[in-house]
């Protein structure tokens, strides 16, 4: 047993590559996982950041030690546009993490044990399947760790001074990741306790002292908390920081722990063969086990909405929420808009949750979160194209460019007949990877007026574009409606979204009073779910109903009201005990709203 | 043959094709002439420039594969630039030498351009004329999206004019990302500059002889916080207004945002004493008082003023005013105000009043209404001439909006924020002003890539010439922002 054990020990890694089983199923397994069952993760950091080939762009992330990495990052993350690029990049990543571990606990012990730096690379796993942990933390720990790596191979290079001449060049790259580095290379240090190592300690302080008094006061103009954190922010919501300070806590405690040596009974004591084969397969099943449990439908179906909203594939966006019905707001949000867009607004409103506030119809103002990159869509719906400009503007300011943010800054721009305004987004957009057909597309509609007005989407929201100039009100979204309407008679959609915020205050007598007026605004059938306020209205003798011009009831509406009613009834008209039975058959029908929301 | 002859004859053979090349590219014999101007881009034709301006790099905008730019002074080319895209980028160095042994004479710009089929051709000479007088050395501006309510990175930035070099001396990311703004020199002539911070280490910071100081301005006496300011020239006083902000958004005519005050007054700072006090001037308790602007000589202060709105108010219908009253620096009295220029008899709103040093004009913006015409796409800059009072639209305003402006220290220069390029981001554009207070057509700052424009999106606010560098960096003020500031002393008017 003893023999096979030190057998283990010194196979060379790169001859046998049996060893790499491990990595190579780890690797495809992550792989797999992200590109198939967790795609938000890369939807999610490839719309929310965007990397441009220019000098600004460059110089922008450099303003900060740890810009480089961020820089390097945002590149890659470019490559999350295509799903299985961007997961092998993602698990890449994570099993070099675990290989670099494992290759230092090799340096520092003289044994190769890849179990141990599993552990890290199955936590990190578990971090990475929320979307919002950014590839950039994983991505900082990897390099760090890749440095500590050469400073302990190459310690006795240059006459030992490798660890101190590395410092430096970490903070500049990784930024407040050094701090990783910096106490795995101390801890190293003190551990050896000789005069030597004193001197480098004492060295690498020193050093890392001057960058940061240089870096203050003549490279990088930041607040002290930026120069010694930046890129690392713990300021995300809903991401378990305390799992990574631990995951990261531990790594760096490794220098120690390799140093405590730790062995079973001789009667428990197995071959690392039986030791991999014994624990190999725990690592799987956790690995599956993370991946159930951290599989997340809801989110992954909010970005294949988010996905085909940004394609503008609105029918696809309804037709998928059908199928996969969402309680999450700014789903059914997007949903709404796709249904504005398509005409089917009032037809298929109550298809989908609402909110009795009118919030997954439009998004008050809000500066931080996710609601500033998603709100301009509402209003360019409606054609107030200048407040869905300062919509996607301000989200720039704040956040940076986003693909989506500058396809609504272009688009705005064009309709406005702002042509150098459009000209200058779309030169941002052709410098990225993968939007420059976008641009290209874009490019055409510059100076060329009669274009812009046939285009199908650019010219209809030219010709409902606000005429009236008012001042917008963006905590109160449904002011601006009526303020629209109230000179504008021709803007169907303003009115689709008036009648739905109409519907979902239960105001049927307003909608009665509207009813004459629908016709004016090009709609030649009453939209269902205004039949069926209407409808309500006229049965249950709240007034005199308005004449809807030639817009009429249908005979379906009369049948399926009539069935309503007698089902209600069929309870002795008991809310509570009609509900599942009125939940299954008319959920989609405002009436169903009107009695149970 | 060893490795290294085979390379140095590829070398010289790589040389001797790059010559070759050059001449074929160069247009010789009879040019045909074209007759129009060429298309350049900044427009850098019929200028008066300053004799230490930057050079002055632009990009062809004709269609052709090779270009050509001669310089030259009379009868004499003094310079031959070549560029295969266009792109003019004229040596700091050659230029210097041009404008510094040509002050006070015109010089011509022939541009070539070879098309597509080989052959060149020469459009109608550019003449630009080189002033005799000089530029203030240094501008100052603040980089900001020009946007609505949010900002994340702002800086104020130092130009030097006589070249390109740009660098910081504020940045707001030292400061837990605060807004900075309202930069303002004192004339300037000395090192007296102040600018305020809002947010987490909010304050105004004075910097005065190389010392910094954050104070403070808004005691509880007070109603609104000091927002414009104005040294004194002494250097002794800073007058401010303080008002009342409100900030709309527009939902159509291409107007994106208005920024109006609901009411406004003056302030006197006292920065010997720390002390800040109301300006009392007849009239302030109906009137919103706003942009104070000293004299050069600091006997006189002129500002704005409109009549107090009420609660119900229409935005469309404020106008502002100019008007000037005494000052008697010893004793803090402030005289009768008197009308200067009467913008309501014309239904128009002025704003942003700028004297001259040399006292002999005054330069304000004029717009539709209210107080803040950045935003206003029909904003212009007009000219008071302070001798007998007539005022006159100057010819350096577009169709866009033409704001913002700063007077050289010579009188001679001023600088504006115009919006006319892009309709949107405000460019520091530069003109010459004559002895009868003409402007001349203005050109856009020089930029060493003549294309920087095209691409960047932040506006150039505030612009304010200076005769001097400030030793100051952005991490200079770390740890003052992170102080608590000292409080101002309310005074009595």
């Amino acid at each position: 047993m003893i023999l096979v054990q030190k057998k283990m020990v010194k196979i060379n890694f790169n001859k046998f590559p049996i060893l790499a089983i491990p990595y190579g199923l780890s690797f495809l397994f992550l792989t797999v996982y992200f590109a198939v069952f967790d795609p938000q993760l890369l939807i999610y950091q490839e719309k929310t950041s965007l990397f441009i080939f220019s000098s600004d762009f460059l110089h922008e992330n450099l303003r900060q030690p740890g810009g480089i990495l961020v820089y390097f990052t945002k590149f890659l993350t470019s490559f999350f546009y295509y799903p299985v690029a961007g997961s092998i990049i993602v698990s890449l990543v994570i099993t070099l993490i675990v290989l670099t571990t494992s290759e230092i606990l090799h340096c520092l012990t003289g044994k190769k044990n890849i179990y141990r730096a599993f552990i890290f690379g199955i936590g990190l796993f578990y971090l990475q399947t929320n979307y919002q942990f950014l590839f950039l933390y994983n991505l900082g720990l990897l390099l760090q760790l890749a440095v500590f790596l050469v400073s302990i191979r190459y310690s006795s290079q240059l006459k030992g001074s490798i660890p101190v001449i590395l410092a430096p060049l970490c903070v500049l790259v990784t930024g407040g990741f050094v701090w990783i580095y910096l106490w795995m290379t101390t801890l190293t240090l003190i551990l050896q306790w000789n005069k030597k190592a004193l001197v480098k300690g004492v060295a690498l302080l020193t050093l890392l002292s001057v960058t940061f008094y240089i870096s203050a006061h003549f490279i990088y103009f930041q607040s002290i908390k930026t120069l010694l954190l930046y890129p690392f922010s713990s300021a995300v919501e809903g991401v378990k920081f305390e799992v990574y300070f631990a995951i990261v806590g531990t790594i760096t405690l490794l220098p120690l722990l390799a140093k405590v040596k730790f062995s079973l009974p001789k009667r428990y004591q197995v071959s690392n063969a039986v030791m991999a084969g014994i624990t190999f397969p725990n690592f799987v099943v956790a690995l599956v086990a993370i991946g159930i449990i951290q599989f997340d439908r809801k989110t992954r179906d909010y970005f294949e909405v988010e996905k085909l909203f940004s394609q503008e594939k609105y029918s696809e966006v309804i037709a998928f929420n059908t199928a996969h019905p969402s309680l999450n707001m700014l789903t059914i949000f997007l949903n709404n808009v796709a249904l504005c867009e398509t005409g089917k607004l009032n037809d298929q409103l109550f298809h989908f949750p609402q909110m009795p506030d009118g919030s997954t119809l439009f998004l008050k103002w809000e500066m931080k979160g996710e609601v500033l990159r998603r709100g301009a869509y509402f209003y360019y719906a409606i054609g107030l194209v200048n407040e869905a400009q300062r919509w996607a503007f301000e989200n720039m300011v704040m956040k940076g460019h986003t693909s989506e943010g500058l396809k609504m800054l272009i688009k705005t721009s064009l309709i406005n007949g702002n042509y150098e305004m459009a000209s200058k987004y779309i030169s941002i957009l052709k410098n990225t990877l993968f939007y420059r057909k976008e641009a290209a597309h874009f490019e055409q509609f510059l100076f060329n007026d009669k274009l812009v007005a046939s285009d199908p989407d650019l010219g209809e929201k030219q010709k409902i574009k606000v005429k009236s100039d008012f001042f917008v009100i963006s905590d109160d979204p449904y002011i601006n409606i009526e303020r629209i309407l109230v000179t504008d008679s021709l803007n169907r959609k303003a009115m689709d979204y008036k009648l739905a915020y109409l519907l979902l205050k239960k105001d049927v007598k307003n909608i009665a009073q509207l009813l004459p007026k629908l016709e004016g605004y090009g709609y030649r059938k009453m939209p269902v779910h205004i039949e069926e306020a209407a409808l309500e209205f006229k049965v249950l003798k709240m007034g005199p109903l308005p004449q809807p011009g030639n817009l009429t009831f249908t005979p379906e509406i009369e049948i399926r009201w009539g069935d309503f009613i007698v089902t209600f009834k069929g309870f002795n008209n008991n809310l509570q005990a009609a509900e599942p039975t009125m939940r299954s058959k008319f959920r989609d029908t405002f009436w169903y709203y009107a009695f149970y929301r | 043959m060893d490795m290294f002859s085979v390379i140095k004859k590829c070398q010289i053979g790589f040389f001797v094709l790059i010559i070759i090349y050059s001449c074929s590219s160069q247009p010789s014999g009879n040019v045909p002439v074209i007759d129009k101007y060429p298309n350049l881009d900044p427009d850098y034709s019929g200028l008066i420039i300053p004799p230490n301006i930057a050079p002055l790099n632009f990009m062809v905008k004709e269609v052709g594969q090779a270009y050509v730019a001669h310089f030259s002074v009379g009868s004499e080319i003094l310079l031959k630039i070549n560029s295969g895209d266009g792109k003019i980028q004229i040596s700091e160095s050659k230029w210097k030498e041009l404008l510094t042994n040509n002050k006070g004479k015109e010089f011509k710009v022939d541009i070539f351009v070879k098309d597509n089929l080989g052959k060149w051709s020469k459009y109608k000479t550019v003449t630009n004329k080189i002033a005799g007088e000089p530029i203030d050395k240094f501008l100052f501006y603040r980089l900001i999206h020009p946007g609505y309510e949010s900002w994340s990175k702002l800086s104020i930035k130092e130009r030097n004019l006589e070249n390109f070099e740009e660098g910081s001396m504020i940045e707001n990311s030292v400061a837990e990302d605060n807004c900075v703004n309202c930069h303002a020199f004192n004339n300037g002539k000395t090192d007296d500059f102040l600018f305020h911070m809002r947010g987490s280490q909010g304050g105004t910071y004075f910097y005065t002889n190389g010392k910094f100081i954050k104070v403070n301005l808004k005691t509880k006496e007070m109603k609104n916080g000091a927002v414009y300011p104005r040294w004194h020239p002494s250097g002794r006083f800073v007058a401010f207004s303080s008002n009342k902000i409100v900030q709309q958004f527009h939902s159509a005519d291409n107007k994106k945002v208005e920024v109006s005050d609901l009411e406004s007054s003056l302030l006197l700072y006292d920065k010997e004493k720390n002390m800040i006090m109301n300006i009392d001037i007849t009239g302030k308790e109906h009137s919103m008082d706003t942009y104070p602007e000293w004299s050069p000589d600091g006997k006189s202060l002129y500002f704005c003023r409109a009549e107090q709105i009420g609660k119900d108010y229409d935005y469309s219908k404020i106008r502002y005013n100019l008007f000037r009253t005494s000052f008697d620096p010893e004793k803090l009295k402030f005289g009768e105000p008197e009308m200067i220029f009467d913008a309501t008899k014309i239904d128009k709103s002025m704003s942003f009043p700028r004297c001259s040093p040399d006292g002999k004009y005054l330069v304000f913006t004029l717009a539709d209404y209210g107080c803040f015409p950045i935003w206003h796409k029909e904003a212009d800059l007009y000219r008071v001439d302070l001798q007998n009072l007539t005022t006159q639209r100057l010819d350096l305003n577009s169709t866009f909006t033409d704001s913002y402006h700063s007077w050289s220290s010579n009188s001679k220069w001023l600088i504006f924020s115009s919006k006319r390029l892009d309709g949107m981001t405000g460019r520091p554009f530069i003109s010459y002003i004559d002895n009868n207070g003409n402007s001349s057509k203005p050109f856009v700052l020089p930029q060493e890539d003549p294309e920087f424009y095209l691409g960047f999106l932040k506006s150039y606010n505030i612009p304010e010439f200076s005769t001097f560098q400030i030793d100051l960096h952005p991490g200079d003020i770390r740890e003052l922002a992170k102080s608590k500031a000292i409080q101002a002393l309310q005074g009595k008017s």
